[in-house]
């Protein structure tokens, strides 16, 4: 069965090219949604979860909270240089800068489900 | 009886040995006899002095005053006690006396003159002078130092000096601190406690700050400094406090200055990032759709264009919302290469846009503006209302070209330029987009609230 890779970004473009991509490496996509409250929805069905940190005026927190407590990995992506004040549970989550490589996300996004097993 | 022991003797001896300047005078205030010390004093003999009266060996100031005295004690019986005179005398020598007069009489009563008995008190005289001056220096110093200053002494905890700086502080006069409890002078019990604390520890501050209310009710900070110190053979604590009210003021406005800039800082360089992130999507995009080379560098273009645009409008504002009316004039008249008098913008909603939203927009009006190039005749011209929705905010955007073909009234057909339009207005916008030819090619765009109120975030 393919990984199933939930997507959360609320600038269109950059959404939709996260989605081809993934789907062009042979994962199944859930989203692109550019909402919390949508991505929730579909948060159990995830083997990973890429995040954009701010969506509008709300950040991904609490849904990336939800996620770990799950134990299904994920990863921020941001055009902050430096995500500030993480709470502790989430200090260790990998972050990826935007304008991101696609490549480098590529292989982040092997590691972790490497190492989700 | 020895004749050494006579009174006559006696008394020759006392005026040879005394060094109290001793004399007799007669009523008329002439001098009768004088000790030895008397003649040294005036530089003459007794033989010179003796039927001479003041005025005749005093320079007259001394004279006027002591020959008064004289008459004085002679008319009344009442004696002269410890009056301290002198001056220059007509040596050139200035001499200071503790003077005591007492009218001299016979065994019956009969007034004889007076004696008098001077000590020499001009030693005492100068050191008493050189320790006024000593203290009026130092208080000049403590006068003339801007800064609080204080003496408290250790065993009571009481004040013993202070300047008139400190006086001021508190609303009173120097004179009126001495006295009183050190510890009053704090208005705060934690930075008295601390104070002690410190005291406690090392004997001494240095810059620990305390805050006063002055006399027109307004916090002064004091960087604190003190010393151990002897005065009066006592133990005592001499400290002085600087103002530095206006110095920690400008520290805090620099620092709240330096906070927003770091913040405006950090918020731009997300911006910028975001902005190359969707420039980078947008080129995977057209790729992935098999564009051509010369599409791709025009979607590039516009995009690059209208995200300038956008970053230009927002640092003019310095970061604060930008109005859609000049967003929309900034961008239509170049995509569309329409002469700027033939766009018509009505902002009736009186919509700004900030950040991420602001971009979403410019985005969309640009490839709605070249498709209004691409499809409407030589006479174009581009209306872009705004006004409230129930939904939140409706932007009517149309053109006076032949309108959309049914294919595309349908949703079918579309093309990359409205598809994009179509993917910001439904995802990053949170909004619907409607196509038709109510006046020429109108597109309908409805955005929520939220999706327009935001600042730099995304």
């Amino acid at each position: 069965m393919k990984p199933r890779i939930l997507i959360v970004e609320d600038d269109f473009l950059v959404a939709t090219g996260l989605a081809r991509h993934m789907t062009r490496l042979g994962f199944e996509v859930l989203g692109p949604f550019a909402r919390i409250e949508d991505a929730y929805l579909a948060r159990e069905d995830a083997d990973l979860a890429i995040l954009d940190f701010n969506l509008g005026d709300h950040s991904s927190i609490d849904l990336a909270h939800a996620l770990v407590e799950r134990n299904t990995p994920i990863l921020f992506v941001t055009g902050y240089s430096k995500l500030r004040d993480l709470p502790d549970a989430l200090a260790d989550v990998p972050t990826i800068q935007k304008p991101f490589h696609h490549g480098r996300l590529e292989r982040l996004v092997n590691q972790l489900l490497d190492s989700a097993g | 009886m020895n004749e050494h022991r006579t009174g006559e003797a006696l008394l020759d001896a006392l005026l040879q040995t005394t060094t109290d300047f001793v004399f007799f005078k007669d009523v008329d205030r002439r001098f009768v006899r004088v000790s030895r010390s008397f003649e040294a004093l005036l530089g003459r003999s007794e033989a010179e002095i003796v039927g001479r009266r003041d005025e005749d060996l005093f320079p007259p100031e001394i004279a006027e005053v002591t020959s008064a005295e004289d008459r004085r004690v002679i008319e009344t019986g009442e004696p002269l006690l410890n009056r301290l005179e002198g001056g220059r005398m007509v040596t050139g020598e200035e001499a200071w006396v503790l003077t005591s007069k007492l009218r001299w009489e016979d065994p019956s009563g009969r007034v004889l003159g007076l004696l008098g008995i001077s000590k020499d008190y001009t030693e005492i005289k100068r050191l008493q002078d050189q320790l006024e001056h000593s203290n009026a220096r130092l208080d000049a110093i403590a006068e003339a130092v801007p800064f609080p200053i204080a003496a408290t002494r250790v065993s009571d905890q009481t004040m013993v000096f202070a300047n008139s700086a400190l006086g001021a502080l508190r609303g009173t006069t120097r004179e009126e601190i001495v006295g009183v409890p050190a510890l009053d002078l704090y208005d705060y019990p934690q930075e008295r406690e601390a104070l002690q604390a410190e005291l406690a520890r090392s004997g001494e501050v240095n810059g620990l700050e305390a805050t006063v209310l002055d006399p027109q009710g307004n916090l002064r900070i004091h960087r604190l400094y003190m010393r151990n110190a002897t005065m009066d053979g006592e133990p005592t604590v001499v400290g002085v406090g600087i103002d530095v009210t206006e110095e920690k003021e400008r520290e805090q406005e620099l620092e709240l200055l330096t906070a927003e800039k770091d913040v405006l800082l950090r918020e731009v360089n997300h911006r910028v990032n975001n902005n190359l992130a969707t420039l980078l999507a947008l080129l995977d995009n057209r790729k992935a759709a098999g564009a051509t080379a010369e599409e791709t560098l025009a979607s590039l273009e516009r995009a690059i264009r209208g995200l300038a645009t956008v970053h230009q409008l927002l640092s003019d504002a310095e970061w604060s919302p930008v109005r859609l009316t000049d967003l929309a004039r900034q961008l239509i008249p170049d995509a569309a290469a329409l002469d700027p008098d033939r766009l018509e913008v009505r902002n009736r909603a009186r919509l700004r846009v900030s950040g991420a939203s602001a971009h979403h927009i410019a985005l969309l009006l640009s490839e709605l503006a070249v498709n209004s190039a691409k499809y409407a005749g030589p006479d174009l011209a581009i209306r872009v209302t705004t006004e409230r929705h129930h939904r939140g905010v409706c932007i009517r955007y149309s053109d006076n070209g032949r309108g959309y073909d049914d294919e595309m009234l349908q949703g079918a057909n579309w093309g990359h330029g409205l598809e994009l339009v179509k993917g910001l207005v439904e995802h990053s916008l949170g909004g619907s987009l409607e196509l038709s030819n109510e006046r020429g090619a109108t597109a309908e765009i409805v955005l929520p609230a939220w999706s327009i109120d935001d600042e730099m975030t995304g």
